[in-house]
């Protein structure tokens, strides 16, 4: 059994060195990877969050769409539609957070091609090295812009369903009150009100696929 | 008690003890595996990827988004890789870690749904790697338990068959000079 016990020892203290070095390894590839990987990588983090908040924001419409018309207690509504309401405000939250980074990765990426291309001593491909340089940055600043008008659409989105949420809490609130009172017949109303209000903003969550997907496949 | 048996035994529990080590050691291979996919990426990150996570510009995204998660997220796997070493250690010296199996389960599940905000999709949905250590870390929890079983019945000296199976079923053995059982009468 001493045998066998040294046998396992040593096997405990390769797999350690399998792992240290592993692990090595792999942050030796995180640490190597170039500047236009990031991008890359942060442009793609960007299209994966648009998509999400796409899907988000159109789920989240089609709740009141399709289900708000059977739907005639105020209590069941809001607790159908709170979920949803959390995850667009999140999606809407990870979208701008991977713009910021995405910003910020593109800054890196243009920073580190400016100082090679003023390193080569032949004037012409100095030059065409330029004119490549100010290319991809037009081709970024085009997909920045519309990256920057789909969040602005996206935040006039959200801001609507933080009012609609309100909307939903005054009327919880007020049915209520208003239940002994047999005031309970305006919540029907309210919701078909919010009905209308979340067509447009259905509208307006499908604009946003249609803006971001060309420059983002673009890139 | 018969030679032929007593061999059987020995050799039985010889090789669950080979068994219950190599379960330890697939443990920490496991951190070659993918895990979990990260929000955004394209494919699934191994255990030690997850770690490394920690010097890739994603971070910063990650902790934006919510800085408890990114811990769980990267935290967990640091601290399941020292505890699978350190059980490992232990099988080794035929010792058990009841305690540092817990945790690496409990870790495991962590990361399975302590992070919904970072994970592709909310769900958790583990891979190869999670999903293996979360089975072997529970047999694991399993196979320490029963050798604490059958060491409290050895101690109390009760149910002597029932605790020489356990000692042979966990490949842990048991005390022969202490006991009695199997020495040559």
């Amino acid at each position: 059994m001493g045998l066998l016990r040294q046998l396992f020892k040593l096997v405990v203290v390769a797999s350690l060195i399998i792992v240290v070095a592993g692990l090595a390894w792999v942050l030796y590839g995180e640490i190597g990877t170039s500047a236009a990987a990031h991008f890359d990588e942060s442009i793609d983090v960007v299209g994966h969050q648009t998509d999400q908040l796409s899907s988000t924001l159109s789920n989240t419409g089609a709740l009141v769409q399709r289900e708000v018309s059977e739907i005639t207690n105020i209590s069941e509504l809001v607790d159908e539609w709170t979920p949803r309401y959390q995850r667009a405000k999140l999606a809407y939250e990870k979208f701008d957070l991977a713009i910021v980074a995405a910003e910020e990765q593109a800054e890196a990426y243009f920073a580190s091609q400016d100082p090679l291309t003023t390193q080569y001593h032949d004037p012409a491909k100095r030059a065409q090295a330029k004119a490549h340089d100010e290319s991809d940055y037009a081709q970024y600043r085009q997909w920045r812009e519309q990256a920057h008008q789909v969040r602005a659409q996206a935040k006039a989105i959200v801001r609507r369903l933080d009012d609609m949420n309100i909307d939903l809490q005054k009327l919880e609130l007020s049915s209520e009150i208003s239940f002994n009172a047999g005031g309970f017949s305006e919540v029907p109303s309210a919701i078909v009100q919010l009905d209308s209000e979340l067509a447009q903003f259905q509208l307006s969550s499908g604009n946003i696929r249609a803006i971001t997907s060309s420059p983002f496949e673009a890139q | 008690m018969d030679p032929l048996l007593r061999n059987w035994q020995w050799s039985a529990t010889l090789t669950m003890r080979v068994v219950s080590f190599a379960l330890t050691i697939a443990v920490i291979g496991a951190f070659f595996l993918p895990w979990i996919q990260l929000d955004g990426m394209r494919e699934a990150s191994t255990g030690l990827e997850l770690i490394a996570i920690t010097i890739s510009p994603l971070f910063k995204y990650l902790y934006s988004v919510d800085l408890v998660q990114t811990g769980v997220i990267i935290g967990c796997p640091t601290l399941m890789l020292l505890l699978a070493l350190w059980v490992s250690m232990k099988y080794a010296q035929r010792a058990t870690a009841p305690f540092a199996t817990s945790v690496l389960l409990a870790s495991t599940v962590a990361i399975m749904y302590g992070a919904p905000n970072l994970v592709d999709g909310g769900q958790g949905r583990p891979f190869l790697g999670l999903s293996l250590i979360l089975l072997l870390s529970a047999i694991l929890l399993f196979h320490q338990s029963l050798i604490k079983v059958g060491a409290l019945l050895q101690r109390k000296r009760q149910w002597q068959p029932v605790y020489r199976a356990i000692s042979v079923i966990t490949g842990s053995g048991y005390d022969r000079r202490r006991t009695g059982i199997g020495l040559p009468r």
